[in-house]
């Protein structure tokens, strides 16, 4: 009875943050430090543990990490509706090498996930990749890093996903991937997000090897120096009776790449507007039927292929 | 010798006067101060100076001058806080400033005097289950101001689970939300519905992102308000949102409402941007809208109108073109 009330009571207090659990039991919000933190904490105020994979696994869903000063807190594996929050102590960094992710969402189909001030960075030995959601209801990444891995974000499961004020660089192969598989159902918005030096792609969707519909916008972004010999800015494509592509971008800068904007596929269709298509080998390519369409007041000019002016749609 | 204790304790309060200014004073213990502080290793038996700052918002508050400020010194939870006075609560990137909701209460809310200015920044609110609430609510005063602020989560059923709410009770008041994120709340992501009778709000939202919420940012006219709403929309994204993104509405069409959303971001919502009943105008500019099963609708004697220069395709049912007005 001691126990039920005093469970009762902590929850009642849970509001007010001032109720000191249990020892090694889940709270509601934990806090992680470099400074002073061990694992063999509860992750409470006073007793912060050391890595974000423990203070995740000491959190209850709906909670929240807290970042107390700046440091490593190592890869995590992200099963639950969960925020992790870094609002501007020093850096949060996750390290990533041997080829694993540095974040990687494994969630449940309702769950909610939210990443905020997070720098993750590939440090060679193998690399490996940055922020992948393989599974859950939604990821919303603010004001994050993500730099020198493989690919620097991987959306791969079905979702909703908001990356925004969000740099991505020296990717060797994608900025930003969304690559999904089976049956899927993506909506996805970036705004104010940039990404440069990829080896391969700044922004691809891929729908080739799922069915169903992708639909993503871009805004107020920057895709430019993707380096390889085929590079592209910003890229949607997918085959024949595979998923659905629609892909909106505006107010953005495609720039320093092989192609600025490519289409592929005739599920494909991409729409840009108000955008600077600069210093591109191609300005775009539409290819396989793809659809992809200018609204008729881009900025397209000193790209190598002399600049041509896509069809043009109506602005509204 | 009475008079002179008392004159010693007048020139000590002066002094101490004097020196609240320069903020270097130590006043008497559980005086109000002009800046208090909060920690997350404070205590709330202390007076929230700068050497012994306080634990929580509320006590902060509540041992805050009218027209001071608390400051955030570290990042943890502070609990939830109802505000009464002109009062700034301020964290500047010291880390997270939270307070978590639960139990059908509210996160931070405002029951100011008619000439209250409240500002909120840099703070996040997350409903934590449990019976959820409302993130922040503005009941009365003057005016908000939202800045850096992030609100999410808020589950409960209606009235809860609304991240902002700008309801104020009449006469003018003025609602400010920049660069703040509202996502994954069961209703609003940003809720601007006075309820005073006859009362003029004007709202301005900019770079805001409302995400995953049931209705990304609302501005709603109630029948028995009457009065005018004014809102202004520009840099925001609504998207994810599983009934509308931009919902603009005057119930019985009482409230004269009018909103311009410009440079903004309407995407993958079951409604993008909505004008619904007489006496709303929803002026359109320079806007994304697709992804959406409607891009845009108008609907009982509403207008909505657009500058021509609107992004609009890809939307599930038709992507027509609203009626338009001339850019000047």
């Amino acid at each position: 009875m001691n126990k039920l009330t005093t469970f009762l009571t902590c929850l009642g207090l849970l509001a007010l943050e001032l109720c000191a659990a249990p020892a090694q039991a889940q709270i509601a919000r934990t806090f992680v430090s470099a400074a002073s933190g061990s694992d063999l904490n509860n992750c409470d105020r006073p007793t912060p543990c050391r890595t974000f994979q423990h203070a995740h696994d000491k959190t209850l869903a709906n909670g929240e990490i807290t970042v107390l000063d700046p440091g490593g807190y190592g890869a995590v594996t992200i099963n639950r509706t969960i925020s992790i929050i870094n609002d501007g102590v020093g850096e949060a960094g996750v390290l990533v090498s041997g080829g694993a992710t540095g974040i990687l969402i494994t969630a449940g189909a309702s769950d909610k996930v939210s990443l905020r001030g997070l720098t993750v960075k590939g440090i060679g030995f193998g690399s490996g990749n940055g922020i992948r959601f393989s599974t859950g209801g939604s990821l919303t990444i603010e004001n994050c890093v993500v730099r020198n891995l493989i690919d620097g974000i991987q959306l791969f499961g079905s979702g909703n996903f908001s990356v925004s004020d969000t740099l991505v660089t020296d990717n060797s192969n994608a900025g930003i991937g969304i690559q999904p598989f089976g049956s899927t159902s993506i909506r996805a918005a970036f705004n104010r997000v940039e990404i440069y030096n990829s080896g391969n792609s700044g922004l691809i969707i891929n729908g080739g090897g799922a069915t169903g519909i992708i639909t993503a916008t871009v805004s107020d972004s920057v895709a430019a120096h993707a380096s390889g010999g085929g590079s592209v800015a910003f890229a949607a494509q997918s085959v024949a009776g595979q998923a659905t592509v629609f892909f909106m971008v505006v107010r953005s800068v495609a720039a320093y790449s092989g192609t600025g904007m490519y289409a592929n596929g005739n599920p494909v269709s991409l729409r840009f507007g108000d955008s600077t298509v600069t210093g591109n080998g191609n300005t775009w390519q539409a290819v396989n039927g793809a659809f992809l369409r200018s609204y008729g007041d881009n900025y397209i000019a000193v790209n190598g292929d002399g600049n041509p002016a896509p069809i043009a749609i109506s602005e509204k | 010798l009475h008079l002179e204790i008392a004159m010693t304790r007048i020139i000590s309060t002066l002094t101490a006067t004097v020196l609240l200014l320069a903020l270097i004073g130590a006043p008497p213990a559980q005086a109000q101060l002009a800046r208090t502080f909060v920690s997350s290793s404070g205590s709330d038996l202390n007076n929230c100076d700068r050497l012994t700052p306080c634990r929580t918002f509320q006590h902060a508050h509540d041992q805050t001058l009218a027209n001071g400020e608390t400051t955030v010194l570290d990042p943890g939870g502070y609990g939830a806080v109802t505000i009464n006075r002109t009062i700034s609560i301020i964290n500047d990137g010291v880390g997270e400033a939270g307070t978590l909701v639960s139990g059908g209460v509210n996160g931070i809310t405002i029951n100011g005097a008619m000439t209250d200015v409240v500002n909120l920044r840099g703070l996040t609110v997350k409903g934590i289950g449990f019976g959820g609430g409302n993130g922040i609510v503005f009941n009365s005063g003057k005016s908000l101001s939202v800045e850096n602020c992030a609100i999410r989560n808020l589950t409960g059923a209606l009235p809860l689970g609304n991240g902002l709410i700008f309801a104020p009770n009449g006469g003018l008041s003025i609602l400010s939300v920049t660069n703040t994120f509202a996502a994954d709340n069961a209703a609003s992501g940003i809720l601007v519905q006075p309820v005073g009778i006859g009362g003029f709000v004007n709202a301005l939202i900019t770079r805001v992102q409302a995400h995953n919420n049931q209705d990304g940012i609302a501005i709603a006219g109630l029948a028995a308000s009457g009065g005018a709403l004014s809102a202004t929309i520009t840099d925001s994204v609504a998207d994810g949102n599983s009934n509308t993104g931009f919902s603009n509405a005057s119930i019985g069409g009482a409230t004269i409402t009018n909103v311009m959303l410009i440079r903004s971001v309407a995407a993958n919502n079951l409604l993008g941007v909505t004008s619904v009943n007489a006496n709303v105008t929803v002026r359109v500019g320079r806007t994304m809208i697709t992804g959406n099963n409607t891009g845009w609708s108008a609907t009982g004697s509403a207008v909505l109108n657009s500058f021509g220069d609107n992004f609009i395709d890809g939307n599930a049912f038709g992507n027509g073109a609203p009626p338009g007005i001339v850019k000047k």
